[in-house]
């Protein structure tokens, strides 16, 4: 499935937004709601309203019109507001402090015992139970280390592809995918070391 | 577990994850949102752009600044007026002169 939203004659479409045209702003709030949206549901705070969030980023994106000079592709400058204002969401909630084995559902234990006791390469079945695992995991790193993780290993996007979305550089994003798995091996190890409850 | 272990655990439970149905993969706008979103965006005045902005305060600024100019100049003016009066009484007043206006 392409990000890419349906043909429309963009500069057309923004030239006549600056000068306020109503119509026109609709036209591109339709056009820009399927990529907004993706990267709204792909990195969604817990309890936030996917459709609050994407009025949320439409009205960013007006208020800030003025300022896009036209340097990346219009699409690459929507996916940054968007993945900004998913950061400041998640950047909003309490981080979960300590993931135990007793936080975990059944199915989610049971795949996690899988992950973790399994020497073989084969994935645990339950992928919906693996889902949620992760983002209780996921839940425990910081917004941006989530942003990357999800981007990267979930996603599998390319450095370069993490950086056109996000607007960092490809070294950033590097450190920053490194780190985060540094964390998320330390967080199993800790899960490892202690007892199923 | 050692690090090495921790990483092939992600790594599995990460291809596990990737094969989970999307569970709402509908994209098109609801109804109403593109023109509430629309309506919204031009409820509120057109935010200037920066340039603009800083040339209209820097205007401001230097109506202001001459404003005070004229002020400060306007009640000093008694003052500077009346200090070469001021002077003479003073000269007049200082022994000084008046030995080197005799001494003269």
């Amino acid at each position: 499935m392409s990000d890419e939203p349906p043909e429309l004659d963009l500069a057309g479409c923004l030239e006549r937004v600056r000068n306020r045209d109503q119509d026109a702003a609709r036209d591109l709030v339709a056009h820009l709601y399927p990529l907004v949206i993706r990267i709204i549901r792909a990195h969604l705070p817990r309890r936030t309203s996917e459709e609050d969030l994407a009025q949320e980023v439409f009205m960013k994106m007006f208020a800030r019109l003025e300022q896009y000079r036209g340097e990346v592709p219009f699409t690459h400058w929507v996916s940054r507001i968007s993945v900004t204002t998913c950061i400041d969401a998640l950047r909003a909630q309490k981080r979960r402090p300590e993931l135990r084995w007793a936080d975990l559902s059944e199915t989610e234990a049971d795949v996690l015992d899988a992950v973790i006791t399994s020497d073989t390469d084969k994935a645990p079945d339950d992928a919906l139970a693996a889902r949620e695992l992760i983002e209780k995991l996921l839940g425990m790193l910081k917004p941006e280390d989530q942003l990357v993780i999800r981007l990267m290993d979930l996603e599998q996007k390319s450095v370069a592809d993490v950086s056109r979305i996000t607007g960092w550089k490809p070294p950033l994003v590097k450190v920053r995918a490194f780190r985060a798995r540094k964390k998320l091996q330390k967080l199993f190890i800790a899960l490892s070391r202690k007892e199923r409850t | 577990m050692n690090p090495k272990k921790a990483d092939l655990a992600w790594q599995r439970l990460v291809a596990a994850a990737r094969t989970a149905p999307v569970l709402k993969d509908e994209t098109t706008v609801p109804y109403g949102f593109a023109t509430r979103v629309a309506a919204l965006a031009f409820a509120s005045p057109s935010p200037l752009p920066a340039r603009i902005l800083f040339e209209r305060f820097s205007w401001k600024a230097l109506v202001v600044s001459a404003l005070l100019m004229i002020l400060c100049l306007a009640s000093a003016l008694p003052f500077l007026t009346s200090s070469s009066s001021q002077d003479d009484v003073t000269t007049l007043a200082d022994p000084v002169a008046e030995v080197v206006d005799i001494g003269g």
